[in-house]
């Protein structure tokens, strides 16, 4: 391997014997299974048929795209983001605020914020399932004293905004810990120039703050984009995509073709653009990264 | 204009009763009787019965419980040999072709499991791994082994070059100074990821639905289950519930100053 010649040779083949391993693990699980994803899009393989597969070329593709309901799969993925993430730094900011200048109980807080995103996303999903339950659960009873009692993961109408609610729950405090630490980040000195000036507590917050931590909360969104577009275990517990498809993002409309209706070939198709549409995240968030890295 | 003091006392309040309310609810619910958990208004005061845990360990869940333990301990142990080495040497040897596979291995981490989940799932139909404990651990390291990689190589380019320098002087190989220098001086670092691997591993969920049908059955898709039956057993998904995320809240605490930069999956740091 010439890229190894500016090491000594000794070492070359220690460096060697501790890196390949790890990377032939993830060649033989990842790069030959996307490869074969990328062959069975352009299949019509249906596990029912028993026929068995045929060749078709692009023609999951153009079905894809002539398919309203992958397009409605894609609205629900569109709204879920921007009602998640929204509500997210929205509710991170208006905390971190009041938080940051906070001298007691820090620590409490902070053990209790990491309790939502380490517990099994699965068990979100039920305790909100829970919560929302019209006879056993907590938030209809909390609701009704202001009249709000409502079956809301049962309604077409309520059951999206619900299903986004036990995201908020679950990320809001990562968005939160993240913006603390920017925050921690930002010298006092800043302030106080501002507060001298006469700045008001939301001219601080606008003209100081915000430009200084906007770059962080670019990256953060982009990482809950990634992790919203991938989400399983609390649409599947909650709603399984339903009632009707009003919940079903594309990430559980690929589950349905693929899983419930067998169909390889259309799932995979779908497997790749979702695929596709991680990467495209992953390198705007490198780049944003490395531009962050010259700048500092 | 200052925020008053009462004023952050009732917003930090009213935070914690939104974070650890619902979790309150359902470990309560679990040691509630059913008339209990549906009385309303809620009962806030009782006295705890067990009958829900004795249930649910009699029935097949300390089984399914079993398989998350295996499952996702074998894969971490896995995880960790690999990776370790690979994220030393990813931080120390300088060669062509090291930041493309460092980018690789950061897009992998971030990989829908669905797009995973599929040819595995149809390799498996093939290889007779499906619902197979060591067919799940295998998977399982597409998550972790990207994310222990990328987050240690961090933790070794902290080691200071002195000392492995002095190390090598003294007629240590590089094998002989990751396992003597190295290791040593990343301990800490090292258990906060073999805590954050395991975590990912025993929370799974997609590629367990996919994979396992009876055998290989973790806890969380057990849970998941629940709901199919005829007449819901509430007292019984909070038990099950309960047992599952205890193991990881415990672990969490203890690790708990190394998650955050875990959780961000090390893209916040390069």
């Amino acid at each position: 391997m010439p890229g190894w010649r500016t090491i000594r040779q000794e070492d070359a083949w220690h460096y060697a014997v501790m890196l390949l391993p790890a990377v032939a693990v993830l060649v033989v699980l990842i790069l030959v299974p996307l490869g074969y994803l990328a062959y069975t899009s352009l299949l019509e393989w249906k596990l029912t048929d028993p026929v068995g597969r045929t060749f078709v070329g692009g023609a999951n593709y153009l079905r894809m795209l002539r398919d309203p309901d992958f397009w409605h799969a894609l609205r629900v993925t569109a709204v879920f983001i921007c009602g998640s993430v929204g509500l997210q730094i929205g509710l991170g900011l208006v905390l971190v605020e009041a938080l940051a200048a906070l001298r007691w109980g820090a620590t409490v807080i902070r053990t209790s914020l990491l309790l939502p995103m380490v517990i099994p996303p699965l068990v979100v999903g039920l305790i909100w399932r829970i919560l929302y339950d019209p006879t056993a659960g907590l938030a209809n009873y909390l609701l009704g004293f202001v009249g709000l009692s409502h079956p809301w993961l049962a309604d077409y109408r309520t059951a999206l905004g619900a299903v986004i609610m036990t995201d908020v729950w679950e990320w809001t405090p990562f968005v939160l810990l993240i913006l603390l630490a920017s925050y921690a980040g930002i010298p006092q000195a800043i302030h106080e120039a501002a507060a001298v000036d006469g700045a008001t507590r939301w001219e601080r917050f606008r003209f100081v703050t915000l430009p200084l931590i906007r770059p962080m909360l670019v990256t953060v969104a982009i990482l809950r984009m990634i992790d919203v577009i991938r989400e399983f275990a609390k649409i599947f517990v909650t709603t399984g995509g339903g009632p009707g498809t009003t919940t079903e993002t594309v990430n559980m409309f690929t589950y349905r073709q693929g899983f419930v209706y067998g169909d390889m070939g259309y799932a995979a198709t779908l497997g790749i653009f979702m695929f596709l549409t991680i990467l495209t995240l992953t390198i705007g968030l490198v780049r944003l990264e490395r531009r962050l890295a010259e700048a500092a | 204009m200052r925020l008053r003091g009462s004023a952050v006392a009732i917003l930090v309040g009213l935070l914690l009763v939104y974070f650890l309310l619902p979790l309150y609810h359902l470990v309560t619910m679990s040691v509630k009787t059913d008339v209990q958990t549906f009385a309303s208004p809620p009962v806030w005061i009782f006295q705890p019965v067990w009958g829900h845990y004795r249930a649910l360990l009699r029935g097949k869940f300390p089984g399914f419980l079993a398989n998350s333990l295996l499952v996702s301990a074998g894969s971490v142990l896995v995880t960790m040999v690999l990776g370790t080495p690979a994220a030393f040497t990813l931080a120390r040897a300088r060669f062509r072709g090291r930041r493309v596979l460092l980018l690789a291995i950061l897009g992998t981490r971030m990989l829908p499991p669905i797009s995973l989940a599929l040819p595995v799932f149809l390799a498996y139909l093939q290889l007779g791994l499906l619902d197979n404990r060591l067919g799940l651990v295998l998977v399982f390291l597409t998550f972790n082994l990207p994310l222990v990689v990328w987050l240690l190589k961090g933790f070794f380019d902290e080691v200071p070059d002195s000392l492995l320098e002095a190390a090598r002087m003294d007629g240590c190989s590089i094998l002989g100074t990751f396992v003597r220098i190295a290791v040593p001086y990343t301990s800490a670092g090292i258990l906060a990821c073999t805590i954050l691997a395991w975590i990912y591993a025993w929370n799974e969920f997609t590629f367990t639905l996919i994979l396992a049908r009876r055998d290989a059955v973790t806890a969380t898709v057990a849970l998941a289950s629940f709901f199919d039956l005829e007449k819901v057993a509430w007292g019984s998904i909070a038990a099950g519930s309960t047992l599952t995320m205890l193991p990881v809240v415990v672990f969490s605490l203890l690790g708990r100053r190394f998650l955050i930069r875990g959780l961000t999956g090390g893209a916040l740091k390069e």
